[in-house]
């Protein structure tokens, strides 16, 4: 048995929310993605066995781009779960307050239709 | 913690880009269409801090120099200048305020030192001093038990827990040491140096693990205050009173308006009290009860309340500190006008509306003439998807208030 700890560099930001300039400077996130990027590294190595080359890099890249934001677009596309599910999975089984809260629910939804949009929402069945 | 993608391109680089998007006003039609609009109109994910459009239009909020100042509770700095604030910066003008006037005053907690991902600790370190202002480990029962022992010694710890959600590991440290330090030794030894300052509530799309509001499992605990402010004026008043308050207090910032909420916050050092309620428009026909970013949802629910019902006359009251709570205030105005609504977004089982419902029950029973009512979160862990649905939202408000009115 092997072990391998990997010890690696995080270059993105922790977070959409984050903007790491403000706690490292942006040279030492460049020079960490030139230097020891270990991505570039497999790829020089594959390019001296003479198995990748600059044409399949390219051409790799937009496919993989392409089915990405393919996938994301048919995701973004689909329906999210149908409002009821809200309630579902707290137990393995509604409790007294959930069922009477479900019920509260779906008669706001259904007094004010304007308001509770769920048109984005599977259907309840 | 990474918040989940909202947006139909892969997530790039900065997300301080998405800060942009708070200078643009969206038309406010209606509160909850004005979020929609936010989201489908941007091309990046939203801030943490989300956004409420609302706040700025509240007649709770102090735009003007003289509006701030006619305040009562402002009366030692009525002479003195104000300064345009939103939240995250009068709780920043707080601690600077604190740590220059106490030498033993410190803060610390995750990523503090270079501002702290809400900007509350912005420019401390380098005005007092790494060995003032530091960064801890991640790990929030180390947090809470640091600002005890430091506490403990005399000094003053600020300590700061990165999100609500965030504070359980520390629960042991301040339920088991902090709250009982000083009943325990009889009181020969206690922490009242200790104020621990946190980030709650939701945010439009925190999700479980950033939306929470825990106040409820703390104002359960003898020996600890919990206070919870509605805006910029309020939050630098009684931060600074929390941190020189004589027990452990744990503060609980309502996320969502450290930029939302912006108001004219006296500069100077002062400090507003603990264990008293507000009472933000007076009336005679019902009791509504609230506390941070509820207050503007209540706002809301009580404008679409009377339209359907005109004439009604709203009793309005932020509540302000959790633990020790204002009976007398809440009582006072009950045993006036006979009816009570209570909002939180926490769950409904257990949460803080139950205990006021309880005390009011006892003290002003045969006064009541409805069923107090509690409107809240449903009684699930805090949703992604489903957050619209989950909350006490103006809707689901107004519809208790005209419950309440017409038992």
């Amino acid at each position: 048995p092997v072990l391998i700890e990997a010890m690696t560099y995080r270059v993105g930001h922790h977070s959409t929310s984050d903007d790491s300039s403000a706690y490292r400077s942006k040279k030492e996130v460049e020079d960490w993605k030139r230097h020891d990027n270990p991505i570039v590294r497999m790829r020089k190595w594959l390019e001296a066995k003479g198995w990748w080359d600059e044409a399949r890099e390219t051409a790799h890249k937009s496919q993989q781009r392409t089915a990405v934001l393919k996938s994301f677009a048919a995701a973004e596309k689909r329906k999210k779960p149908k409002v009821s599910e809200m309630f579902n999975d707290v137990y393995d089984k509604l409790t007294p307050n959930l069922i009477e809260q479900k019920k509260e629910l779906e008669e706001l939804i259904r007094k004010y239709p304007e308001h509770y949009d769920t048109s984005n929402y599977a259907k309840e069945n | 913690m990474t918040f989940a993608l909202s947006s139909s391109r892969l997530a790039t680089t900065l997300g301080l880009a998405s800060r942009n998007l708070l200078q643009q006003r969206a038309p406010i039609k209606h509160l909850h269409t004005s979020l929609k609009t936010h989201y489908a109109a941007s091309d990046s994910p939203p801030p943490a801090e989300g956004f409420l459009p609302g706040v700025a239009n509240s007649k709770f909020i102090k735009g003007t120099h003289h509006d701030a100042l006619r305040n009562p509770e402002l009366a030692g700095v009525a002479n003195g200048e104000t300064k345009k604030m939103n939240t995250f910066q009068a709780v920043n003008d707080a601690m600077s305020i604190a740590l220059a006037t106490d030498d033993t005053a410190c803060v610390f907690g995750e990523d503090v030192a270079f501002g702290g991902v809400f900007r509350c600790t912005m420019g401390l370190a380098e005005m007092f001093g790494r060995d003032r202002v530091f960064n801890t480990p991640l790990s929030e029962q180390a947090i809470a038990g640091f600002g005890i022992g430091m506490a403990s010694m005399g000094s003053t710890a600020i300590a700061e827990i990165q999100f609500a959600d965030y504070i359980f590991p520390a629960f042991d440290q301040l339920v088991n040491e902090a709250a009982k330090y000083r009943y325990r030794s009889g009181g020969e030894f206690n922490v009242g140096g200790l104020c621990i300052r946190t980030p709650c509530g939701a945010v439009g799309h925190g999700g479980h693990y950033h939306s929470q509001s825990p106040e409820a499992y703390f104002a359960h605990t003898p020996g600890l205050k919990v206070v919870i402010p509605r805006g910029p004026i309020q939050a630098k008043g009684l931060l600074l009173a929390s941190i020189r308050d004589r027990n452990p207090v744990i503060f609980m910032e309502p996320k969502i308006l450290y930029r939302a909420a912006v108001e004219m916050v006296p500069v100077g050092d002062y400090e507003l009290p603990l264990g008293k309620a507000e009472i933000l428009t007076h009336g005679k026909d019902l009791t509504v009860v609230g506390w941070g970013s509820q207050l503007y949802v209540l706002e809301n629910a009580i404008q679409i309340a009377q339209q359907k019902m005109p004439g009604l006359s709203v009793e309005l009251i932020d509540l302000r500190s959790i633990l020790p709570w204002d009976v007398e205030t809440v009582c006072n105005s009950v045993n006036k006008t006979g009816r009570l609504l209570i909002a939180h977004e926490a769950p409904k089982t257990q949460g803080m509306a139950a205990e006021i419902a309880s005390t009011v029950m006892e003290r002003c029973f045969l006064r009541l003439e409805a069923p107090i009512q509690r409107v809240t979160s449903y009684d699930t862990p805090f949703p992604l998807v489903f957050e619209k649905f989950h909350v006490p939202d103006m809707i689901r408000c107004a519809e208790g208030i005209e419950r309440v009115m017409k038992f």
